[in-house]
């Protein structure tokens, strides 16, 4: 269950531009210490954006970004070790099988657990001795998560990562995530547009429009407030993302 | 992990990640040094056809190794790792600098060994390649780092030869704005550059900048570097039917200013030589007297121990290896003359007042060196140090019916005496024109003038470059640059002209001294000292 009080992702004020375009304007985020965080939003909301200046990709000029309690821009490399982050479409080296990627990881990551990153290739059913190119897309996935769940992180940015995959597939994967994140206090960021994830993974959820988050709280609170301000019996996630989406609540309607 | 830990770790996964290739280079590299090593006498289009691979294949594997983790991609695998970017790209560095450019580089010592190259040569022109080669690579690892992909890297090659060729053609046509720097001021330039072309590749990674910036800076930074060290590519002139060993090499004092109060000798270190300090001690100076360089003259000879085969008979044995070496000793022993003596090389009042001493008939002032050059041969060489250029000239069969010149242009005064033989001579008399007259307590500089007129006639060398030719030597391109041999072209002037008849050619003083007719040689130590 996420600790509240304590937020393992902090972003206050952050305003990241393109050339003359703004993407993500003052944004304001706390994401609470293990908590499997759903960020939702339109295609151009910023989600990505947010994400990859999350992992340090993306350089921050505007804006302070606190991750596990160390400011992003001067975080130590022993932090920075504790981060893992998925994208689909991130490259892997083509060449190298699994297990010579673990043999190149491992030393960089002191958490590496031998017996967990074998644990979660089981899980996975990913042939070690392939050459990762060689594999298919599902699997190229799979082999970015087991590299990022194998660290034992902290907190796990996730951007879109089951886009595009088959149904059984991602179930798959979305099952054997939530079992081994359960395995670690792991703070989950998942920024999607699957509901079904969300409903299958999340316990919070956040809602970015226009480069800000115009709500963020715990799913079932957000039901609970939805339901009581429309009436509604029973909110699906469905209703509840598009009644948020569609709301003029103006200027953000955080509930925590 | 320490920082140093991760980029031993980087390297190593780099360097299995490339093996084949490096391995596949490896062995193109020493198949090339194989096949080519009879040729390198000979044949541009060998040179170029085994080079051109060579750098080729070093090029993509540098490439290859940068865009296995692009920098600025925000989808590369690293990106998304806790990976320090200056160990990153300090593993890279290593790996296409240190791995691949070394190993370039010690391929090219063992030939250059294999060839008898002298120690001091290789002292000089290993560090010269080494900066070539890390320049190059480095402005490749660039160019690639601003890539998405190894497809691009063809265009990426195209541009950086497309800027080698545009530093050629400066270098040509003598318009390189960097050419009047001396040669250590453009080792500072070309390091320096070098060290920002690493610092903004480390800040490529660990900033992304944009594309466009880091790009343009690369290529501003780059090509500097670029156009720096391949203005000046290290030039070695081998050839392999006259294998040199280092005591055929030697450096003649020619005559030395006796005053009062003397040591018996005199020790001469001359300052420029790369190498090994060379000490160069003056015997035969009477004892009540001491010595100072009044005449020096720096010159190599290959004797290669066969006195059947003069050098100055075989004007292919004077294309040979010293011209680096005779340029840089050269540049100290004109440092020497000028220090101790005070001689500018120009024409000064005092100089002219001797012109027309001599021209008035004066018979102390006789004729000092006539030579005489059937073919005639005009090799403009960069200079290496401070030397502007060096042209030599190349002497005659003995016996042959000649006209040539006979030229050198040192430090700004050009001089040139041009002799027309009407007749065949022999042999001996040919040799005996060569002699030094010593005799002479005068000499220094020689111009060449017109009696009838009484000036000073300088003439201009006629260049008569025919092509490019290289020696192959794997990765470092070193430049030989082959000259045509042919009879040169009639001087604008009749065989009865005036001129012709008073043509010699003297040595004059600034001021008159006396000269001791010593002739010292020394000959390099066989190990080098």
């Amino acid at each position: 269950m996420a600790d509240t009080t304590l937020a393992a992702i902090d972003v206050r004020g952050l305003t990241i531009r393109y050339g003359r375009q703004t993407v993500l304007q003052q944004l304001d985020l706390a994401v609470p210490a293990g908590a499997l965080f759903a960020l939702l939003g339109a295609n151009g909301a910023g989600k990505s954006t947010l994400l990859r200046a999350l992992a340090g990709i993306h350089p921050v000029r505007r804006g302070v970004i606190d991750l596990l309690g160390h400011d992003r821009a001067r975080m130590p490399i022993a932090v920075q070790r504790q981060i893992a982050y998925v994208a689909e479409g991130q490259a892997l080296p083509a060449a190298r099988s699994v297990s010579e990627l673990a043999v190149y990881l491992a030393p960089l990551y002191p958490a590496w657990d031998r017996s967990y990153s074998d644990q979660v290739l089981a899980a996975f059913h990913l042939p070690v001795h392939k050459p990762v190119g060689a594999l298919s897309r599902g699997q190229r996935m799979k082999v970015s998560l087991w590299a990022a769940l194998a660290t034992r992180p902290k907190v796990l940015l996730m951007d879109e990562p089951f886009t595009g995959m088959e149904v059984a597939v991602k179930d798959e994967l979305v099952r054997a995530l939530i079992d081994v994140v359960s395995l670690v206090e792991t703070t989950v960021l998942l920024c999607t547009h699957d509901l079904d994830e969300v409903e299958m993974l999340a316990d919070w959820m956040a809602l970015l429009v226009d480069g800000r988050i115009t709500h963020a709280a715990p799913l079932e609170s957000l039901r609970a407030a939805y339901a009581q301000r429309t009436g509604l019996e029973r909110v699906p996630l469905k209703t509840l993302y598009l009644g948020l989406s569609r709301s003029e609540t103006s200027p953000v309607e955080v509930l925590v | 992990m320490t920082w140093w830990r991760e980029v031993w770790h980087h390297m190593w996964y780099k360097l299995r990640t490339v093996r084949w290739p490096l391995l596949a280079a490896a062995l193109l590299a020493a198949l090339c040094t194989w096949w080519a090593w009879p040729t390198t006498q000979s044949g541009s289009a060998i040179g170029l056809l085994v080079e051109a691979p060579l750098w080729l294949a070093a090029l993509l594997i540098a490439a290859a190794v940068v865009l296995r983790d692009a920098p600025l991609s925000p989808t590369a695998f690293w990106s998304g790792k806790a990976i320090r970017p200056s160990a990153l790209v300090a593993a890279k560095c290593l790996v296409t600098v240190g791995v691949l450019g070394g190993s370039a580089l010690l391929l090219t010592a063992v030939t250059l060994v294999a060839y008898h190259t002298p120690a001091p040569l290789i002292a000089t022109l290993l560090p010269r390649a080494a900066l070539l080669l890390a320049v190059t690579l480095l402005f490749t690892m660039g160019l690639a780092a601003m890539a998405r992909s190894l497809w691009q890297l063809p265009i990426l090659v195209l541009t950086m030869w497309g800027l080698v060729a545009v530093v050629l053609l400066f270098r040509e046509s003598r318009r390189m704005v960097l050419r009047e720097l001396a040669l250590p001021a453009t080792l500072w330039i070309a390091g320096g550059l070098c060290v920002a072309l690493v610092l903004l590749l480390a800040l490529a990674y660990a900033r992304r900048m944009s594309r466009g910036v880091g790009l343009g800076a690369l290529l501003v930074l780059g090509g500097g570097a670029l156009v720096v060290v391949w203005s000046r590519p290290p030039q070695l002139r081998i050839p392999p039917d006259y294998p040199l060993s280092p005591d055929s090499v030697t450096l003649r004092i020619d005559a030395v200013q006796l005053t009062q109060r003397a040591d018996a000798s005199i020790d001469q270190q001359l300052r420029g030589f790369r190498g090994p300090q060379v000490t160069v001690r003056v015997d035969g100076v009477p004892s009540d007297q001491s010595v100072q360089l009044w005449n020096v003259w720096a010159s190599f000879e290959l004797t290669n121990g066969d006195s059947a085969r003069s050098p100055i008979a075989d004007p292919m044995v004077r294309r040979a290896l010293p011209v680096e070496l005779a340029t840089m000793t050269w540049r100290g022993a004109v440092d020497t003359v000028q220090s101790r003596v005070d001689v500018r090389p120009q024409l000064t009042p005092a100089v002219r007042d001797v012109l027309v001493r001599h021209l008035s008939g004066d018979p102390a002032f006789r004729i000092r060196r006539i030579v005489l050059h059937g073919y005639v041969r005009t090799s403009r060489y960069r200079r290496t140090l401070n030397m502007p250029y060096s042209d030599t000239g190349t002497a005659a069969l003995p016996g042959q019916r000649v006209a040539g010149t006979f030229m050198r242009d040192t430090t700004g005064v050009s001089f040139q005496v041009s002799r027309r033989i009407v007749r065949p001579i022999g042999s001996d008399r040919f040799y005996r024109l060569l002699d030094y007259d010593l005799d002479d307590p005068r000499g220094a500089l020689a111009v060449a003038f017109k009696a009838g007129e009484r000036k000073v006639v300088q003439l201009r060398s006629r260049s008569s470059e025919a092509s490019m030719d290289r020696v192959i030597l794997p990765f470092v391109p070193l430049y030989q640059r082959s000259t045509q041999y042919r009879p040169p072209r009639e001087l604008p002037m009749q065989a009865d002209d005036p001129w012709f008849v008073g043509t010699r050619l003297l040595l004059f003083a600034r001021e008159p001294i006396r000269l001791h007719p010593v002739r010292v040689v020394w000959e390099m130590p066989p190990t080098g000292e």
